[in-house]
């Protein structure tokens, strides 16, 4: 095994994912639906690593990728203006990949994960109405908000197949790839985001600028990730080796953007 | 008042409606205040509650048991809800049964987050159902309906298109869910499939005969009848079955594209109002519309015998012979 089987993984699922939600109207208006390689390297990370995984497993993962394409579509909407046909159509993306999802898995009668998918949603709804709510949180809770909306689908899918033991590397690592995304937003765009407003007024951020954060929560996060691949028991040598390599060369990369 | 007459003909239904009101409002609940308010905003607008009805109605040709069809019929509502509050991000309408949308009261993304909440939540209660086929129906009518407002937007302002495209549009924006009700109904209480499938065929027609009616009405009905200036659907861009009718009429051919691209005036459009409801198309739609409802009735006839195929009958008339 080396990087180039795990990239042929992902990018044949995600080939598959694409082929199953294209429909001509909404490519021409609204792009290709959103599939995250980060995220389907962390559902396919049991079959990578060797564990039993059939049609069914695969099927289900396409599902989850399908539903976080469809919430993913639904961020695209601008708050005050949607009267575009674009946008319009972006509105009915987002429900039509989300009505593909329980398409896939009512195809493979799996209700157990159609119903824990949309508790899920639920949750990841609630989550991403929390930044517009008055209410003050402090750093910790808003920290659960942003991990319950990148992480809670795909925690439920290794939950439904007993793949527990994968849940904490995969919430961290996705959490770390949406603080990276983030970031290179931030610096090609200087959007005025939700998060940023957020976090840039947590008293543990005093005096930081909105970079500076999200720097200092990817040193963070990569360092804990590192530390939890390396003391875990249950990945195969060289899936480690493949994913601190992978991670390194990220920072790295990081390093060299901070000190340029 | 309306909506007491419809009352009226569920009359029998009442006990296990007000379970289902108070399953609606279980099932809305949150930690979020932002997501409660909105979704029991819309909620407590209120609502025909046609597709719950007709779920209850269908059930009633097998093992009827409320504690169980109530998930069913919860579920389509919700998805109902659901789609409004999307739809209202899509029109951008600020009132919706008279009372200020989800995106107005908030903003587009706040409605985003409820509609699918709701949507995940009408899931949600649905896999109480533990039946393969339920839920493929309601997963593939959900995509259709998707498939069918695609579609709605792509005819906007098109006048080339043609009946069939409408009904085509009309079946996917309201006849595909009112059948499912029906469907899913009879499905969730073991109900043979020769018979589900002369309830699915019932809500079919039905869906198609409310539709058309909903159309002619906005036209027909007044301003303030309808909450909203009356011809709302042409100025749109949306061309419904009357209009298609009259679309080559000389008269009426100069208001059409002043409607469409947007120059109507009030005058204007109070003379092509006039126009249009003196003309055939009014009657020659409520024509159409008549076939499916006496296609829908003769769905009811082909029934077994039972205490509900009244009320099925009644409620298929009163909707497709409404007057706002």
């Amino acid at each position: 095994m080396n990087a180039a089987y795990i990239e042929k993984q992902v990018s044949q699922l995600k080939k598959n994912i694409l082929m199953q939600l294209h429909h001509r109207t909404l490519l021409q208006f609204t792009g290709q639906p959103v599939v995250e390689d980060s995220q389907l390297l962390y559902l396919l990370l049991p079959k990578i690593n060797g564990e039993h995984w059939s049609a069914r497993h695969e099927k289900a993962a396409s599902a989850v990728a399908m539903i976080n394409a469809a919430l993913h579509e639904h961020e695209k909407i601008d708050e005050q203006d949607a009267t575009s046909k674009s946008q319009q159509l972006t509105v009915l993306a987002g429900d039509y990949y989300s009505g593909m999802y329980y398409t896939t898995l009512a195809s493979i009668s799996d209700i157990p994960l159609i119903r824990t998918l949309s508790e899920a949603v639920v949750e990841i709804s609630e989550c991403k109405t929390a930044l517009y709510e008055p209410e003050k949180r402090d750093v910790k809770e808003w920290f659960e908000i942003l991990q319950v909306i990148e992480t809670k689908t795909i925690e439920q899918f290794l939950k439904r197949f007993d793949f527990d033991a994968y849940i904490d590397i995969a919430c961290q690592g996705l959490v770390l790839t949406r603080f990276k995304h983030e970031l290179q937003q931030y610096q090609e765009l200087h959007q005025n985001t939700r998060v940023k407003r957020v976090l840039e007024q947590q008293k543990e951020y005093a005096g930081l600028s909105y970079e500076q954060i999200l720097q200092y929560q990817i040193s963070d996060l990569s360092s804990n990730l590192i530390r939890s691949i390396k003391s875990s028991p249950f990945l195969l040598d060289e899936v480690k080796t493949i994913m601190l390599q992978h991670i390194e060369s990220d920072m790295s990369e990081h390093q060299t953007m901070r000190e340029g | 008042m309306e909506k007491m007459k419809l009352k009226f003909l569920y009359a029998d239904l009442q006990s296990d409606i007000k379970v289902i009101e108070r399953e609606l409002e279980t099932a809305l609940d949150s930690s979020s205040h932002y997501l409660k308010d909105a979704s029991l905003h819309l909620l407590k607008a209120g609502g025909k509650r046609i597709r719950p009805v007709f779920v209850l109605l269908a059930a009633k040709f097998g093992r009827y048991d409320i504690h169980q069809i109530k998930n069913v019929a919860v579920a389509l509502e919700l998805v109902h809800m659901a789609s409004l509050v999307h739809d209202d991000v899509i029109d951008d309408s600020e009132l919706r049964r008279g009372r200020p949308t989800v995106k107005s009261q908030w903003n587009n993304r706040v409605a985003m987050y409820t509609g699918d909440f709701i949507f995940a939540k009408a899931i949600e209660n649905i896999t109480k159902i533990e039946n393969q086929k339920a839920h493929e129906i309601l997963s593939k009518t959900m995509v259709e309906i998707c498939i069918g407002e695609i579609i709605q937007i792509e005819d906007k302002m098109y006048l080339e298109q043609n009946i069939r495209d409408y009904f085509r549009r009309i079946k996917r924006k309201t006849a595909l869910l009112i059948s499912s009700s029906c469907y899913l109904g009879a499905i969730a209480a073991g109900v043979d499939e020769k018979v589900a499938s002369h309830l699915k065929r019932f809500g079919y027609y039905v869906g198609m005969s409310y539709q058309i009616i909903d159309d002619v009405l906005d036209l027909t009905a007044s301003d303030k009848q309808l909450g909203k200036p009356a011809g709302s659907d042409l100025m749109q861009g949306n061309i419904t079955l009357p209009v298609l009718l009259v679309k080559e009429n000389a008269d009426m051919r100069p208001f059409i594209n002043q409607a469409l691209n947007g120059t109507m005036k009030e005058d204007e459009r109070q003379a092509f109002l006039k126009k249009i409801r003196q003309s055939d198309a009014i009657e020659e739609s409520y024509r159409i519309s008549n076939l499916y409802l006496q296609k829908a009735l003769r769905e009811v006839e082909a029934l077994p015998s039972n205490s509900v195929k009244k009320s099925l009958k009644d409620i298929a008339i009163y909707m497709g012979k409404r007057k706002f």
